[in-house]
């Protein structure tokens, strides 16, 4: 049985088992290794992608689940103009330290920017990242981060 | 783009960042090689100490392999410190999760099938699971005839005496737990082929350490064996010696098979059987005068080593030489015993023995002032260090030790004096200070004549490559090396570049731990720096090279009597917390954090931010969060989900400062800091936690099911 979806704006079709884990076709048959194993249980959050827009930790979702749906992952987010706002932010942030958590914290920032119009408070911020666990940071450069990329451009996630 | 740097505190973006932030860069679990790869997954000892007798192989596909001991050409233990732990272990086994042998295909869930279906035949001997079990030689030695891998002595003057006069005695005893690292990359090794030879990709925080534990294993000499260190998601001395393990037993499939072999540990794997913080059981005695004065303090720190010793020797070292804290008593007796157990072995992790020697002698004081009925701030400021005072071991406090500074501004900051007015004791809000220093680098004489660092820099078109070993692990050293460079060349950090952590290509600049690359390496690399601006115009190639040299200031460390400057220098630090308890969940709530550090000089304040926000986050987690119970010789909490650590809404900000010292004998005057950041934030959350319900806590994590019992 083949599954179709579309990943980074390409269509793609996998004859893998449809329980699959979703984070193994995009490492293992596209070779799209940003998107990190942490636990393998949803808990980390470094295997986040966006899935039809939406945060979800590619970990738990079976590639049955995502038949015909729409999958970014952190290298084409990073290629967006939001992308390159979060970025920026992370970089004069000093918010990335090892990193292997740092793709699925720019898919979060992602998301909290995009469920705020662009303008969440730090308690909204700190919500939107308590299930991306980062060892490194103590996550105030996170936040911070999230807060810039807000300050600098909240009008690319503002819906009209 | 051209970046110069003009003053090195003044950060800049860091340079590995961009490539993390976008995914592209490649750890070891996302390197390519082309190669047809073998997956390899572990069978692991279920029982805790058995004599190994058989192991039940089904049918194996074609295509698919064990490897056991049996399979190791060279030497049956790696060279670690001592050479006690088999990569796979043959004739006895000494913990839960002990590797036995892995299982090797080129289908990962097939392997996993194998694995499951091999059963193993074992004679079951009775465990030591407790340092007191060990004591007492349950079931016999696990090491050695006395179960004790190591014991260290340090202090000075006639403390019996003081006890004999003593007006009262005060006595404590600490329990700080296991602590799980959790870095977010799993450890991992890929071995293959190259020139004939096994190489080994190594998630690893020392290049030559792996070197060093596996070449014996191989039968090879050191400089025949090549390890990659790829950039690492996250080390905090897990990375430290643990890799080892592992990259032992794939060089063992590779050399067997002659096929590239990948072994990544699940996070599962990753949490229940490998190394973790060493436990520690510190009792201390206090001796009072009749003007409550202290005369003496008397000091035995036990911890559980585990299985195998690993890093225990220098870990136990270092916790006997910090555990009187940074008081100058009259008089002080330390003693340090390290005990095997049938446990998996605890090894290096940020601190490296100073957070528990500094939990105990900290909270200790508060007992002491509370007892006495003195602020616990002033009892504190009546013993401090200071420079030109005489450490445990005979040497001395040879630069400006600026506690007072440090406590001021910290006890400014948290507004002490008028919160803890306000709260007084018991009222459910507490504020609570530590003060602590942690020596650089390696203990003792290690740095001179074990570890011998070199570095090279050279010059080739202009452009400037760094050879060392110390390896980038999140803490910033790639950007930070670059900059110290830079700024003595005088030339953009565009133009360098670090050499990839190839053993057969870099110098050997010694391991990334102790707090000492940028001390340390970082010194060499600017000395070297400006040894190649005066010979830049020799060529369009020149080359530099640069050896460690031990300060002539420094009281030579002697290896027999432990006497000497155990340490070239120390970090300090104060920590302030705030607390309040919810009376109806009884959880602790952080209301306010503050870390205050002498780092020298900060090479980049934003990564030195970085580093104390971190390193205290994961103490505060240490203290609070992080359950970890052990039934059997097994740990209970194996997955994320049970082993908790701090997320983003658990602690709130920490508020970072440095006021600073500058060191000669380092760049620019930057002295250690990764691990001091860790050393106090327990021992201040554990004193708030004390004032604000009156009850002294002598152990951590201090979760609500300890509050509950109090209240």
């Amino acid at each position: 049985m083949s599954i179709k979806f579309n990943v980074n704006g390409k269509d793609f079709v996998t004859e893998r088992d449809p329980l699959s884990r979703l984070i193994d076709v995009l490492r293992e048959e596209l070779n799209l290794t940003g998107t990190k194993e942490g636990c393998g249980e949803g808990e980390c959050g470094a295997c986040a992608v966006l899935l039809n827009g939406k945060i979800v930790n590619s970990c738990l979702i079976p590639i049955a689940n995502v038949e015909n749906a729409k999958v970014v992952t952190i290298e084409m987010y990073s290629e967006t103009e939001k992308g390159k706002v979060v970025a920026n932010a992370f970089l004069e942030e000093g918010a990335v330290q090892c990193g292997y958590c740092i793709p699925g914290m720019v898919i979060a920032a992602e998301n909290i920017l995009s469920e705020t119009n662009g303008k969440p408070t730090e308690e909204q911020v700190r919500t939107g990242i308590a299930g991306n666990l980062c060892r490194c940071t103590g996550y105030d450069h996170i936040v911070n981060a999230v807060l810039r990329a807000s300050d600098d451009a909240s009008e690319l996630w503002e819906t009209k | 783009m051209s970046t110069f740097i003009k003053e090195l505190r003044d950060s800049i973006p860091r340079l590995d960042a961009l490539d993390k932030i976008t995914g592209k860069t490649k750890y070891l679990q996302d390197i390519d090689f082309g190669d047809d790869v073998l997956h390899a997954v572990t069978v692991r000892s279920t029982k805790a100490r058995a004599k190994l007798i058989k192991i039940n192989v089904p049918q194996l596909p074609d295509g698919y392999y064990t490897i056991d001991a049996s399979d190791v050409p060279g030497n049956k233990e790696m060279q670690m410190i001592i050479a006690d732990w088999p990569p796979f272990a043959y004739d006895i086994v000494r913990f839960i999760g002990e590797a036995i042998l892995l299982v090797v295909g080129p289908c990962k869930n097939k392997v996993y099938e194998i694995a499951d279906q091999i059963t193993i035949d074992y004679e079951e001997m009775t465990p030591s699971f407790t340092m007191e079990d060990s004591e007492k030689l349950v079931g016999g030695a696990v090491h050695g005839d006395d179960n004790i891998f190591v014991s260290f002595k340090a202090g000075y003057g006639d403390t019996d005496n003081a006890f004999k006069n003593a007006k009262q005695i005060l006595e404590e005893t600490y329990y700080t737990p296991h602590q799980e690292h959790l870095y977010m990359e799993t450890v991992g090794a890929i071995a293959r082929i190259e020139n004939d030879k096994v190489a080994i990709y190594s998630s690893t925080q020392c290049p030559f350490y792996v070197r060093h534990s596996v070449a014996p294993v191989l039968g090879y000499e050191d400089d025949d064996l090549k390890i990659v260190a790829p950039p690492i998601g996250g080390g905090f001395g897990g990375k430290e010696h643990y890799s080892d393990v592992v990259a032992s037993t794939v060089a063992v499939a590779c050399h067997k098979l002659k096929k590239t072999i990948k072994c990544v540990l699940d996070r599962q794997e990753d949490i229940a059987f490998t190394v973790k913080r060493q436990p520690a059981k510190i009792n201390i005695k206090v001796a009072l005068d009749e003007s409550n004065n202290i005369t003496a303090v008397d000091i035995k720190a036990d911890m559980d080593a585990g299985a195998y010793e690993a890093c225990s020797r220098v870990i136990m070292q270092r916790c006997t030489y910090t555990a009187a804290g940074v008081y100058n008593f009259p008089t002080v007796k330390i003693f340090g015993r390290a005990f095997a157990t049938n446990k998996p072995p605890s090894c290096a992790f940020r601190g490296f023995g100073a957070p528990q020697a500094i939990f105990a002698i900290e909270r200790m004081m508060d007992k002491v002032a509370n007892h006495i009925g003195m602020d616990q701030v002033l009892l504190r400021k009546k013993y401090l260090i200071k420079q030109g005072d005489t450490t445990v071991t005979g040497g001395k406090y040879h630069d400006n030790i600026i506690l007072d500074k440090l406590l001021d501004k910290t006890l400014e900051k948290i507004d002490y004096d008028k919160k803890t007015k306000e709260y007084g004791r018991g009222k459910y809000r507490g504020v609570g200070i530590s003060c602590f220093i942690h020596g650089c680098a390696f203990t003792g004489s290690g740095e001179r004549d074990i570890i011998k660092s070199k570095v090279r820099l050279l010059k080739e078109n202009n452009k400037v490559t760094i050879f060392t070993s110390n390896t980038e692990i999140g803490q910033g050293l790639y950007t930070t090396f670059i900059k110290i460079v830079a700024k003595e060349l005088g030339i953009p950090i565009e133009d360098i570049d670090i050499h990839e952590y190839d053993t057969t290509k870099i110098c050997n600049s010694g391991p990334t731990i102790a707090s000492r690359s940028i001390m340390i390496v970082g010194y060499l690399l600017e000395g070297a720096a400006r040894e190649l601006k005066s010979r830049w115009n020799e060529g369009d190639r020149v080359e530099v090279l640069g050896n460690y040299k031990h300060p002539d200031h420094l009281i030579p460390w002697d290896t027999k009597e432990f006497k000497g400057d155990a340490y070239p220098s120390f970090g300090i630090g104060v920590n302030a917390v705030e607390v309040e308890i919810d009376k109806t969940t009884f959880e602790i709530e952080i209301k306010d954090v503050w870390g205050v550090f002498d780092c020298g000089y900060p090479i980049d304040d934003l990564i030195v931010e970085g580093q104390i926000k971190g390193g205290m986050m994961q103490a505060l987690g240490w203290a609070f969060l992080e359950k970890i119970e052990e039934k059997d010789g097994k740990f209970l909490q194996i997955k994320m989900s049970d082993y908790m650590i701090p997320t983003s809404l658990d602690v709130g900000t920490i508020n970072a400062l440095t006021i600073n010292e500058p060191y000669e004998y380092g760049p620019s005057g930057a002295k250690g800091l990764g691990e001091i950041t860790f050393d106090g934030a327990a021992a201040a959350l554990a004193t708030a936690v004390d004032n604000a319900l009156n009850h002294h806590f002598n152990r951590i994590p201090i979760l609500p099911e300890n509050i509950a019992e109090v209240l």
